[in-house]
């Protein structure tokens, strides 16, 4: 439009000076053809106006009617002044000069009219044209350019497209190839609409005796009947995905355990477009999960029915050992009590080695009846569960003492003690300990009289007890022999027979959820060590002076 | 001084041979009849035969572990009985456990006695006792 505009414009410019050229180019034509008429006489002696009509059609053509009008106006006086008879006069001398005169002047309007017309008609015409033109012109550039953005978008397309089949292909190619998972997808209704290997594989259908099939020819026949493949497309796609582990059957009736996902596929409206399956053979895995299964429940059920056993045998064990310590309680009794009685009535009427014998016997019976109340009280310790408080440690250790009085100043024994903890555990049992490994320590002495010190120490939420001696140690192979029941470690006199008491120690510690060892170097004495919880909330709070 | 009349029962002839043995050195005067079973016990005190002759003690020693009838069923059924129930009952075992003896006073046991291990102190437990019976005790009105 612009420029429609414009080249309109430049038409209107070009007529302005037009104006005056037009009138220039009347008189200069009309004069022209005087001189050629005037110099060329004798050709146009019978037609001296030709080549005025010619001047008259120039200018009219020219510089349009006005031109015209001029050169008619020239070239009628030119003719009348200079070839119409009287010659040099404009005044003709007949009528019929005058009447030629006038037809020329007439004509040559006419035809200066009808130049004019044509030539505006031309101009209008070459301006049309010219418009058209310009139209064509605008068109054609916004046709190319319109074009080369086609162009363009289509480049884009074509390259798009080979970039889409390409990978295309490859995934293609992939899934194909794909081996261990059967891959396929099904059309909304359930249909299969692709295969692949893997699936060909796992299923045994070929491709082209699958396609088309319903996916439910992989379900049981008791799956199917249920109604369960139809479910299960249901709840994919109201859910986007569903993963199940759960028995397929192949093409030969052969069961599998198999592991399915199917994702349900909407295009960008949300419109189901399909399912992808895929399904993985895992019955192996399956198998050797249900034999760890079976192999776990028989060894449960091994482990109850041994541990059934073992809590029959042992408690079978404590009821035994209960009666039998009560029940030989009396004829041990009367061993002890007769023996005495022998001794007593019959002193000095035997000789010095009889006594001797009788004392052996009375000492060998009093020794049985405390190995039956020491098993006695470690059956004791096992079916009566501690009764737990905050025991003041050092309390009890001070009642531990007061038991082996006796013993202490037989043997010239010193016990020293830091300050003890108040501890988490049955003070009656506690004082067993205390008194068992006292006792242990002292009777065990070396060559120097006994020393034993005890200390505790805090570490996390329970008490670390030591018990030190300079006594003769215990050799490495001993140190768990000596906290089991009658295990004597020493033959030989000077040192009494073992009992029962590291054995009650560790039982008791046990108990209370603590541990009992030794450490030690032979000939350089023993530590005994335990544990035992301290009392909510913190160790360090409970220590206590002594 | 008053003669104690005193049932012993006691399945161990051993054990009869130190009460016995005890009784000696007592300055008291115990007229000791001995059964060995439960059975014979209650034969005894309701004077069956054989023991149609015999005397209601005035105490009576009784042992637990005992073969027919126990002490403690001999007990219960003295209990039970009018004519017995309040005849005094010392009970005189080995026994230490605590069942025992708890049983023992339920069923209104006069006193429990565990016989000692040492020999000595046996013979002391059945002085002391018969010794403090005869001296302190007020008996039941015949």
């Amino acid at each position: 439009m612009t420029e429609q505009s414009r080249s309109r414009l430049t038409d209107a410019q070009r007529t302005q000076p037009g104006a005056l050229k037009g009138y220039g180019v009347a008189v200069g034509s009309v004069m022209l053809a005087l001189l050629l008429t005037l110099a060329f006489r004798p050709l146009f002696a019978t037609t001296p106006a030709s080549l005025f009509f010619l001047a008259v059609i120039g200018s009219a053509w020219y510089g349009g009617v006005r031109a015209g009008l001029l050169a008619t106006v020239c070239a009628t006086a030119a003719i009348d002044y200079f070839f119409i008879p009287p010659v040099y006069s404009l005044m003709p001398q007949v009528p019929g000069d005058l009447v030629l005169t006038g037809v020329f002047a007439a004509v040559a309007l006419t035809v200066s009219l009808l130049t004019a017309a044509r030539r505006r008609a031309e101009a209008a015409l070459r301006q049309a044209n010219q418009t058209l033109e310009q139209r064509v012109q605008d068109r054609t550039a916004e046709l190319m350019q319109a074009n080369a953005a086609v162009q363009s978008e289509f480049t884009r397309r074509k390259s798009m497209e080979e970039a889409l089949r390409t990978s295309e292909e490859r995934f293609r190619l992939l899934v194909e190839n794909v081996q261990d998972y059967a891959i396929f997808l099904l059309d909304p209704a359930g249909r299969i609409i692709t295969w692949n290997q893997g699936a060909e594989r796992i299923k045994g259908y070929r491709t082209e005796e699958i396609l088309g099939q319903h996916f439910s020819c992989f379900y049981l026949l008791e799956d199917q009947a249920q109604g369960k493949p139809a479910r299960k497309l249901q709840v994919a796609a109201a859910e986007g995905r569903l993963e199940e582990e759960d028995w397929r059957v192949r093409k030969d009736g052969e069961r599998f355990w198999a592991n399915v996902v199917i994702t349900a596929l909407r295009d960008e409206t949300g419109v189901l477009r399909g399912f992808v399956k895929v399904t993985r053979d895992v019955t192996a895995h399956k198998l050797a999960e249900e034999a760890i299964r079976q192999l776990n429940a028989e060894l449960e059920q091994r482990v109850a029915e041994r541990t059934a056993q073992l809590q029959r045998s042992s408690e079978d064990l404590r009821q035994f050992a209960r009666v039998a310590a009560h029940d030989l309680q009396e004829p041990i009794r009367q061993v002890i009590n007769y023996t005495q009685l022998l001794s007593t009535r019959y002193h000095g009427r035997l000789d010095a080695e009889a006594d001797e014998f009788i004392a052996y016997a009375v000492a060998g019976a009093k020794r049985l009846q405390q190995l039956i109340l020491d098993l006695l009280a470690y059956t004791e310790i096992e079916t009566r569960p501690p009764a737990l408080t905050a025991v003041e440690s050092e309390a009890v250790l001070a009642g531990a003492l007061s038991d082996l009085r006796s013993a202490v100043a037989e043997r010239g024994a010193t016990i020293t003690y830091d300050p003890l903890p108040i501890v988490w555990g049955d003070a009656v049992q506690l004082q067993l300990v205390f008194r068992n490994l006292l006792a242990n320590s002292i009777k065990f002495h070396n060559t120097q009289p006994p020393h034993v010190h005890i200390s505790a120490t805090p570490q996390d939420k329970e008490w670390v007890f030591t018990v030190r001696d300079n006594g003769i140690g215990i050799a490495p192979q001993d140190r768990e022999r000596i906290f089991m029941v009658f295990q004597r470690l020493h033959h030989q006199e000077p040192y009494p027979k073992p009992g029962i008491g590291l054995a009650m120690c560790k039982k008791i510690i046990e108990r209370h959820g603590g541990k009992i060892w030794v450490e030690s170097t032979p000939g350089q004495g023993a530590t005994f060590l335990f544990t035992l919880p301290a009392p909510a909330p913190s160790p360090s709070q409970s220590t206590q002076g002594s | 001084m008053n003669t104690l009349e005193m049932l012993l029962v006691e399945d161990s002839h051993g054990d009869v041979v130190l009460v016995k043995e005890a009784l000696k050195q007592t300055v008291v005067t115990v007229s000791l009849n001995v059964v060995y079973d439960g059975e014979a016990a209650l034969a005894f005190l309701r004077k069956e035969e054989p023991y149609t002759q015999a005397l209601t003690p005035d105490l009576m020693l009784l042992d637990l572990n005992m073969p027919k009838k126990s002490g403690r069923e001999v007990l219960a059924a003295l209990r039970s009985d009018p004519t017995l129930r309040d005849l005094p009952v010392v009970i005189l075992t080995s026994s230490n456990k605590e069942q025992d003896i708890r049983d023992s006073y339920a069923l209104c046991a006069n006193l429990y006695l565990q016989k000692p291990l040492e020999l000595d102190a046996y013979f002391e437990k059945i002085r002391a006792l018969v010794e403090f019976w005869v001296k302190h005790v007020t008996p039941l009105p015949r």
